[in-house]
């Protein structure tokens, strides 16, 4: 894009509109530049810096989670020193040492072997089964349609935390178990937003096209239909990796998530409640949990800038990108509405 | 084109092709409603044609008078729902496409029969090369590898004139300009060497010259029977060899395309032609228009639609829709007075 093209540069008195004399237009109504934005307006920004903290931030807990053992001499499990338990940061334990005596540092850095695969593998499944039915209900429409739509709206109804507590309460505490019951609530907002796609893709025209040489109905759909709908879902698998870990903390914390020695965040803060004092215990966990919602919160927001302009922040209202997703972060869906 | 049909009233499409030819794609009272929230729309009403082999049949009319509807339903590519296809039959060398499996229509679709649209940009999938969408079809129907696809999708560009075909083949449809891409979306259409090409208003998003180029390159396929779309009655002029003019969701007149142009008898096809602006016409400096509006679609009147508009209505055209009768030779119009006029002519 040249400078002359873009919209904010309508006040130049070189551009079209000024040729046209000051104050008219072709027709003689006077200029109003409206769409004369200011340089917040023109994208990039906050949005490009979300996302490279975003990015940044998972990256380092990837390779954080990968290359742990190498650089804690502590194991988080089996090195407990009951003579030095409940130390606070400082020397040999950075962030202190817990009840049994093992090293906080090491059980938080061991806990995003636990949290990324969870959130990876949940969303995974959760968008394979979401996408695949709600693609079916598009397609197929009818009767298909009706059946999937009102099972999903049924799901959709309970408060996503609540159902999938209950079913990791029935299904019995394990890691399985909490990808099992977060898969379990969360499929029925991909199946609504596949649907939604395929409804509006199928009768595109170039679907039509490919039809009327011969396509068959499954090339159609494959090759013509659902690469145009992916593109909000990644968007959202993106936000949910993020939601996940929140979810699945929460369920260890309530006692239906990862079982009692695993180093896992959300089970780890609910061991502090009890030692309020000892404020290490549950101040780096949670640290770690708001660090990787933040970081996927980030990258999801982002994304949807860049591939659904219509979706961009109104700025100047309620402030820009990172704004919204500190709003959405600590408050929650409320906050993002109250803006 | 010498024979001359014995004068009926209420004739059968397929007598309008010149007798001892049998047609190859034929349209049957053919019925479209479409579901909206304001009621059933009738879309399409008893309409039927026939075009035989290498004819080129134009369907003219106003925006909204069923033409695309038409079509779309006949080679069931019309979304349903909102639209249901309540009657008729749809004949493609003697196979009724309505009578066909899903499958079996694939089969037909691309191979017998084939369709070009207007937007061409919105035709092509854009985020597949120029050359897999050509031969897609192609590649179902006779089971070609991806390299003999290939191959066929070049000479297909080579035959409609895309300049420097190799190189286009991998390009993207937003790569290609506008009349470019026309002449590759109909390389698409006639990769599997259809009988029948179908071809939507696909000059009406082009330049003059442009233009001109595709009918020329249309023109050069002489074999192919073509159903010609448009409300370019000059595009229509120059190309047709029969014309059927729509009005309402009905055929009100069809007939050769010389009877059409200068001896009209539907008041509708008259008023449409004065409608054309022309350029030496030193007493008509505005732009004429046909008063009042078409009827709609979801309330249509017993008679005949263009009662409200007509210049020679009568009483009797209110109580029923006045049916396709001969006028003169394989000239059909739908009008009470018309058919009165020929008959004492």
């Amino acid at each position: 894009m040249t400078d002359m093209e873009r919209p904010g540069d309508a006040t130049d008195p070189t551009s079209p509109v000024a040729l046209a004399g000051p104050g008219e237009t072709m027709s003689g109504a006077p200029v109003t530049p409206t769409f004369a934005l200011s340089k917040a307006d023109r994208g990039g920004g906050g949005g490009r810096l979300a996302f490279n903290i975003g990015v940044t931030l998972v990256l380092l807990w990837v390779v954080i989670a990968i290359t742990i053992p190498w650089w804690t001499p502590f194991d988080p499990v089996t090195d407990q020193d009951l003579q030095g338990r409940l130390a606070g940061p400082g020397g040999e334990h950075w962030f202190g040492t817990d009840n049994l005596g093992r090293d906080v540092f090491a059980r938080v850095m061991y806990g995003a072997r636990l949290s990324l695969p969870i959130a990876l593998v949940t969303v995974a499944v959760s968008v394979a089964i979401g996408c695949l039915i709600g693609a079916v209900a598009g397609f197929l429409g009818g009767i298909a349609d009706e059946v999937i739509m009102r099972i999903s709206d049924i799901v959709l109804s309970f408060p996503a935390i609540v159902l999938a507590l209950a079913i990791a309460a029935a299904l019995g505490p394990s890691t399985t178990n909490v990808v099992i019951s977060i898969a379990a609530v969360t499929w029925p907002e991909y199946t609504r937003l596949m649907r939604g796609q395929v409804l509006s893709i199928r009768n595109n025209l170039h679907v039509l096209a490919a039809q009327s040489i011969g396509c068959s109905r499954a090339r159609v759909f494959r090759v013509h239909v659902l690469p145009f709908g992916l593109q909000p879902i990644l968007v959202k698998a993106t936000v949910d990796l993020g939601m996940v870990i929140l979810l699945a903390a929460g369920l260890s914390f309530i006692g239906v998530g990862a079982v009692p020695p695993t180093p896992e965040w959300g089970a780890m803060v609910s061991e502090a409640q009890s030692r309020i004092d000892s404020w290490w215990l549950g101040l780096f966990p949670g640290l770690a949990i708001l660090s990787m919602v933040l970081a996927f919160n980030f990258i999801g927001d982002a994304m949807r800038d860049r591939f659904d302009p219509q979706m961009r922040t109104q700025r100047g209202k309620g402030g820009g990108a990172m704004s919204r997703i500190l709003r959405r972060t600590f408050l929650g869906r409320a906050g993002e509405r109250a803006a | 084109m010498s024979t001359t049909p014995p004068l009926t009233t209420g004739a059968e499409p397929a007598t309008q092709t010149p007798l001892g030819v049998k047609p190859i794609f034929e349209v049957d009272d053919l019925q479209v409603e479409f579901r909206t929230s304001a009621g059933v729309a009738k879309a399409v009403n008893h309409v039927g044609f026939s075009v035989a082999p290498g004819e080129c049949l134009a369907i003219v009319g106003e925006s909204g008078s069923g033409k695309t509807a038409t079509l779309l339903a006949a080679l069931r590519l019309l979304p349903t729902p909102p639209s249901r296809t309540t009657g008729g039959r749809v004949l493609v060398d003697g196979v009724d496409l309505f009578s066909l499996s899903r499958k079996e229509l694939r089969d037909v679709l691309g191979r017998d029969i084939s369709m070009v649209f207007q937007d061409s940009l919105s035709a092509f999938n854009p985020i597949l090369t120029i050359g897999r969408q050509i031969s897609e079809g192609v590649r179902r129907h006779r089971g070609l590898s991806k390299k003999a696809a290939r191959a066929l999708s070049i000479e297909m560009l080579e035959r409609v004139g895309v300049p420097d075909p190799q190189q286009r083949v991998d390009q993207y449809p937003h790569q290609l300009s506008g009349g470019m891409r026309q002449r590759a979306m109909i390389a698409m259409a006639l990769a599997g060497e259809p009988k029948v090409l179908i071809a939507d208003e696909p000059t009406t998003a082009l330049d003059v010259t442009v233009q001109a180029q595709i009918l020329e390159l249309v023109r050069s396929f002489q074999d192919l029977s073509i159903v010609w779309v448009s409300h370019d009655l000059g595009v229509v002029a120059g190309l047709a060899d029969r014309v059927a003019v729509m009005y309402a969701g009905s055929i009100i007149e069809q007939g050769p395309v010389r009877d059409i142009f200068h001896d009209a008898r539907h008041p509708y096809t008259r008023a449409l032609l004065g409608s054309v602006p022309r350029l030496r016409d030193p007493e008509r400096g505005d732009l004429v228009s046909i008063p009042g509006l078409p009827p709609s679609l979801v309330d249509l009147p017993p008679g005949c639609p263009f009662y409200a508009r007509c210049g020679v209505r009568e009483d009797r055209c209110l109580s029923r829709m006045p049916e396709l009768v001969d006028v003169a030779p394989r000239h059909q119009a739908a009008c009470f007075v018309a058919a009165d006029e020929a008959r004492t002519a």
